[in-house]
């Protein structure tokens, strides 16, 4: 396995009865944040529940890091905040870190790394959802793993929340080199931090897009079918998207130069390299 | 069976089960069977006369079935709520085997049920000074029966908690035993009997009822058979298939 491939996931099947979860999933999850996204039953759970180990697939197999127990080797948030809710914060990491080998220095310097020194003492249960997601990420890094996978760690928080967890997040994987599959249905705070991203559907992996790859932007404008029409005329592939203009560039520059020569009114410019992408791969499918 | 896992499982669920409601919902079920031994005898003597011991004998049995279901249903009922809270996925992802986190949440649990009805025991026999009535083999002997007793239940109930995910069928599966050997214990012979159920032992010793040699050793052995079954149980929760990931 090459050195930069973390975990290699070669033809993996599933069923579940008729319903055809995985179809010869292949896939090399490299060093970084990796986002996985698709529609409702793509089969992102399905393949993050069998790396996890807690499933099992019908064929195939997964390769992750070096030899020894995979569980050593992964740490794993899920998507359900489930710990002991009658532990207090500190005495259920310690026991964890415990479980992994892992020195008390180390669940104080995680502790202080995801922010959860003023709730050390507190019982897990009575902790906000924002603080429990923090936990959820210190159990998962105590014993540095070579992967965190992630099932939907921005799910249901609210917007200042789920952008302290983004930022620990990313801080942890630029700072720390702590390397992240993430599945997420939040395709805005993924493209904010994912080195790349894998599209699925329908059991597949249909793309993989890379940070500074095409980039999908969305404008609005006074006459929005009048912008289009010029925007083909520069050679740009631009359409109209339910009454507002996208065009898919590998260039912002040379968009945002064509943009202020445009003699109408601009009203928003807005960027999504993913969303773009996977309207045409999904909703062309 | 990994005893460094286990023994950090066990701190986990140990301070997990530390909430006193367990304490007196079981101490005062334990002092209601020992109420029973204390003034049954001495109210249906002066009502009925020496026939009333075989009726004792029979509330003894059901009010040990009424334990034993209790505790049995206590376990499988925490145990599916941490399946079905996710707390139970959650430690599948950590380096541990499932049998080992089921079984150290049976034993947290039964540790702290056990401490207290022991207690409560010792003290019934001490303070009643039935000690000194009875003689130390058969008040040791009657603890002993209730320990027994107290493991066999959370036996029942881990033999039964691979199937925690169907419930109510161990539920219904834990109540069925009980009231099924209560219903079948005239036919089944005595011996046999006391491996199986060993309350009907205990129940015997506290009226006073002569046990014969096998039905003591049965009853001393049941806690061994219910281990061996308890042992398939462990492996039937380890053995999850991961043969995909490496």
């Amino acid at each position: 396995m090459n050195s930069e491939v973390i975990i290699e996931i070669r033809n993996l099947r599933k069923r579940y009865g008729s319903t055809v979860a995985l179809d010869n999933v292949s896939l090399k999850i490299g060093k970084g944040i990796t986002g996985l996204v698709g529609p409702n039953g793509a089969g992102k759970t399905t393949l993050i529940n069998i790396i996890t180990g807690l499933i099992d697939a019908d064929g195939g197999e997964v390769k992750i890091g070096i030899e020894g127990d995979f569980r050593r080797r992964i740490g794993v948030i899920r998507d359900r905040i489930a710990f002991p809710p009658e532990l207090e914060v500190r005495y259920f990491l310690e026991r964890i870190a415990e479980l992994y080998r892992v020195s008390s220095n180390r669940v104080r310097d995680v502790i202080k790394l995801v922010g959860l020194e003023e709730v050390t003492d507190k019982r897990i249960g009575a902790l906000s959802r924002g603080y429990k997601k923090r936990v959820g990420i210190a159990q998962a890094v105590l014993h540095e793993p070579v992967m965190v996978i992630a099932d939907e760690p921005f799910a249901q928080l609210d917007p200042i929340i789920k952008v302290e967890i983004r930022d620990i997040i990313a801080k942890l994987s630029r700072e720390h080199g702590v390397n992240f599959f993430i599945s997420s249905h939040e395709i805005e705070d993924l493209e904010r931090i994912a080195d790349r991203v894998v599209l699925i559907n329908r059991g597949r992996v249909v793309r993989i897009i890379k940070r500074g790859g095409r980039v999908s932007v969305v404008v609005e404008s006074d006459n929005n079918d009048e912008l289009v029409t010029y925007l083909i005329q520069k050679n740009l592939r631009a359409r109209m998207d339910r009454l507002r203009v996208r065009v898919e560039i590998d260039n912002l520059k040379n968009l945002l130069r064509i943009l202020g020569e445009y003699e109408g009114n601009i009203y928003s410019v807005n960027m999504s390299s993913i969303e773009g992408v996977m309207k045409d791969e999904f909703e062309g499918a | 069976m990994n005893l460094r896992e286990l023994k950090i499982l066990y701190k986990i669920e140990g301070k997990r089960a530390e909430s006193p409601v367990l304490i007196v919902v079981f101490s005062t079920l334990q002092s209601i069977f020992l109420a029973v031994i204390l003034f049954k005898p001495t109210i249906a003597n002066n009502v009925y006369g020496n026939t009333a011991y075989i009726s004792l004998q029979a509330d003894l049995v059901y009010v040990a079935i009424f334990f034993g279901i209790t505790f049995s249903l206590l376990y499988i009922q925490e145990l599916k709520n941490d399946y079905s809270r996710g707390i139970f996925h959650t430690f599948l992802t950590y380096p541990i085997s499932p049998g080992a986190y089921a079984f150290s949440k049976l034993a947290a649990l039964f540790v702290r049920v056990f401490i207290s009805n022991i207690s409560v025991v010792i003290l019934f026999v001490l303070l009643t000074r039935m000690y000194f009535i009875w003689g130390i083999w058969w008040s040791i002997g009657l603890i002993l029966g209730i320990a027994i007793i107290m493991m066999m239940s959370f036996g029942v109930s881990y033999i039964l908690s691979p199937l925690m995910n169907l419930s109510p069928l161990p539920e219904m599966l834990i109540v069925a035993f009980f009231l099924g050997i209560t219903f079948f214990s005239y036919t089944i012979p005595q011996h046999y009997l006391s491996l199986v159920a060993p309350f009907f032992t205990v129940a015997k010793l506290a009226c006073g009822v002569k046990i014969s040699a096998q039905e003591r050793l049965m009853t001393l052995l049941s806690p061994f058979l219910y281990s061996v079954f308890m042992s398939l149980s462990y492996f039937y929760h380890n053995v999850r298939k991961r043969r995909c990931v490496e």
